[in-house]
């Protein structure tokens, strides 16, 4: 029993880490219908900020945080500015290929600037700390994940609630020209959501690269496994991120954890495929994701 | 006037031709002067010889690998080059970026396949494969910096060094016959590709030979950012020894997950699974530091080996800024083989790549100048395979490459009786 009940909290301590990189990604399809393929890379360059800030600039890991917080944000907000913001209207084929390009870029900058070896990751934490319950074992590092995410969530849900730049987003992304005749400022909705979403992914990184210890130029491909999870919940739901973040951790660790179990042909790295198979399965029932919003077109 | 007939007949002539001349330039035999036959990249006039060079440049393995291979390799032949090279033949090099891809590796064999005579260091075990098809065709020697055992199949090219498979054999011989530990309880932590397959294979070797208690076989992706379940499962089977076929950035975590968890076996890493950068993580130090290493070769720095003086001589003049690095040592090393070839080929009279081959066929032993145990070749796979010793080190931050020899080079029973 401790064993699975050890299995379930890294599974939602993890799904907690695709929830927060997969946030990074419905806030930005949400406002602007644009999947940001260079998310990763943010999330690899805050983490590096981070722990050069901490291991080298010797700083506080409370104040190392927010400077690489303000960095991936900073980039975020030019990339809108200097490049996206000349990109509306154009077909989204051509703005994703963009972010493909912004991903090359960032990666590119990582290995010049840090070179590409393994590097000690930032951590606040000792690698025992935390406590036992029932004989598992409850890390600090994945406490504080869970902790961060729950938090962030009841704050984005009051942010899209309650506040107006809040409701300034949720109706750009109903109808953007809607928006426009009300007088919401869309470009500044746009670069609300580049700046949060940078932010929230470089958050993720930061919480992962805890557990990892060390980390890598190859760090940002995290952000693929949470793509899996983004589908799943719905592309432009946040709660669906969230929702989606958890399921894809869940059988991602609980498949690790049992798959030797099975036959070797059907056992051998089952974990990697189980939460793709989980996709299809629930596109083929709900082509949206589990809360995606359905589109409807009068023809 | 032109007419359509007339235009397509020319471009299928031209088109039926171009293999035709592709052909002669790939295959040609090359001039021949003062009894010397010559093929692709060899000039008898300017009497200089070019070998290729396919490594990544850039990219995340450029880096910590490909860099100081390819420096490894430079800086030998630059010593050739600076003492009146090999019989008055100066060696230099094309280098291609292939970025570890095998896409891009077959596209940079192409474009320099007609100007070099062979290629001096491929590195990657799936670029390398991506070309093994065409290397054959061409009759085209390669030194592959990998240490895949599936290569020793492969008549053109030449592995330096103990294969992953027989490292993992060579591990669990220590464990058993120098430690004295009788059917310890043991498992294994691979990532799920042609590397982790290869350490894999080692390992079922190693359980049957040596009556080991497999109690746990554990794969995980690539990709992978979270360990608990693997870890979970290693801790549960209660495994005394695991062998991790990883690379460094899993070999922290899982370390460090194993330790949260309260499970602190005897590690043993596969050569690649260690880094000395690890050291630099301050919460890893003291856990890596129970680790052990299973590699071969001269530490770093260890003049008491006759190559290494020569060899930091050489990275201080032509490479200052070189760390102190196994994979520079490697490239260094595995040059001496392609000097040999070279050096052969030529007493031979015969600098065409059917005489580097059949001077690779015949050089039976390679000595390396003790920064790698001498290696042997042949003409089968099992010949294939140059070494098949290792040496068990113990991760010390202390020393210049952060690990310390507690085994002799050896040769286990299972590493000695394994077939390719």
């Amino acid at each position: 029993m401790a064993y699975f009940l050890q299995l379930v909290f890294a599974g939602i301590a993890q799904g907690c880490i695709y929830a927060l990189i997969g946030l990074g990604f419905s806030i930005i399809f949400k406002a602007s219908q644009v999947i940001n393929f260079a998310q990763g890379e943010l999330l690899l360059v805050g983490t590096y900020i981070v722990a050069s800030a901490v291991l080298n600039w010797h700083l506080p890991f409370l104040l190392a945080l927010p400077l690489g917080l303000l960095v991936t944000v900073v980039i975020g907000l030019l990339f809108e500015r200097l490049v996206l913001r000349r990109m509306i209207g154009r077909p989204p084929f051509t703005i994703l290929m963009i972010t493909i390009g912004l991903d090359i870029i960032l990666r590119t900058l990582v290995i010049v600037g840090w070179g590409s070896r393994t590097i000690p990751a930032a951590t606040p934490f000792s690698v025992t700390s935390g406590f036992n319950v029932a004989g598992v074992h409850l890390g600090s590092s994945d406490l504080w994940t869970i902790a961060v995410t729950v938090v962030l969530c009841a704050a984005l849900y009051y942010f899209f609630r309650h506040t107006r730049y809040g409701l300034a987003m949720r109706a750009t992304a109903l109808d953007q020209e809607a928006a426009l005749a009300i007088g919401i400022d869309v470009r500044t909705v746009y670069a609300l959501a580049w700046g949060l979403a940078a932010a929230i992914t470089t958050l993720g990184g930061v919480l992962l690269a805890i557990d990892s210890l060390a980390i890598d130029p190859n760090f940002g491909n995290a952000a693929l496994v949470a793509f899996p999870a983004i589908i799943l919940g719905g592309l432009d739901s946040i709660s669906g991120a969230v929702v989606g973040g958890v399921i894809i951790g869940l059988t991602s660790v609980l498949t690790a954890g049992y798959e030797s179990r099975l036959p070797a042909v059907i056992g051998t790295g089952l974990h990697e495929v189980t939460p793709y198979l989980l996709m299809i399965l629930i596109l083929l029932i709900r082509p949206y994701g589990l809360f995606g919003s359905r589109k409807v077109e009068r023809v | 006037m032109v007419t359509k007939r007339f235009l397509f007949t020319c471009i299928l002539i031209l088109l039926a031709g171009l293999p035709i001349l592709a052909g002669c330039a790939g295959s040609s035999t090359g001039s021949t002067t003062g009894g010397l036959k010559a093929g692709p990249g060899v000039d008898l006039n300017k009497k200089t010889i070019t070998l290729g060079i396919l490594s990544p440049y850039s990219g995340p393995v450029a880096g910590p690998v490909g860099i100081p291979i390819a420096n490894g390799v430079k800086a030998f032949f630059y010593h050739v080059n600076d003492h009146g090279g090999i019989n008055g033949f100066k060696v230099q090099f094309i280098e291609q970026d292939t970025q570890y891809s095998p896409q891009l590796e077959v596209q940079k064999y192409n474009q320099i396949r007609n100007q070099v005579l062979m290629i001096a260091d491929s590195l990657g075990t799936q670029p390398t494969f991506a070309i093994k098809d065409l290397a054959a065709a061409d009759h085209m020697l390669v030194s592959a910096a990998t240490l895949s055992s599936a290569l020793a199949r492969e008549k053109y090219l030449i592995l330096v060094g103990t294969p992953y498979r027989l490292q993992v054999e060579n591990a669990f011989d220590y464990i058993v016959n120098k430690l004295g530990v009788k059917n310890p309880d043991t498992a294994i932590i691979y990532q799920n590709d042609d590397y982790g397959q290869d350490g894999l294979t080692g390992y079922r070797e190693a359980v049957s030979v040596y009556h080991l208690h497999d109690v746990a076989q554990v794969s995980f992706a690539v990709n992978d950012t979270d360990f608990t379940a693997q870890v979970a499962q290693l801790k549960a089977s209660g495994a005394k020894y695991v062998f991790m076929t990883t690379l460094p950035t899993a070999t922290a975590t899982i370390i460090a997950t194993a330790y949260k968890l309260g499970y602190n076996p005897q590690w043993i890493l596969q050569s690649p699974a260690f880094s000395i950068q690890l050291l630099a993580v301050p919460a890893l130090k003291p856990l890596i530091s129970r680790a052990w290493v299973v590699s071969q070769g001269a530490a770093w720095g260890d003049t008491s080996v006759p190559g290494m003086k020569q060899m930091l001589e050489d990275q201080a003049k032509y490479f200052p800024k070189q760390q102190p690095d196994g994979y520079f040592e490697f490239g260094y090393a595995e040059s001496y083989v392609t000097y040999a070839i070279l050096k052969k080929a030529m007493e031979n009279g015969d600098l065409t790549r059917d005489g580097l081959f059949r001077a690779f066929e015949s050089l039976q032993s390679v000595d390396m100048g003790g920064l790698l145990p001498p290696a042997h070749y042949g003409s089968t796979p099992d010949q294939r395979v140059p070494t098949r010793d290792s040496v068990i080190y113990q991760v010390d931050a202390t020393q210049p490459a952060g690990v310390k020899p507690i085994s002799p080079d050896f040769t286990g029973v299972a590493a000695s009786q394994s077939h390719f």
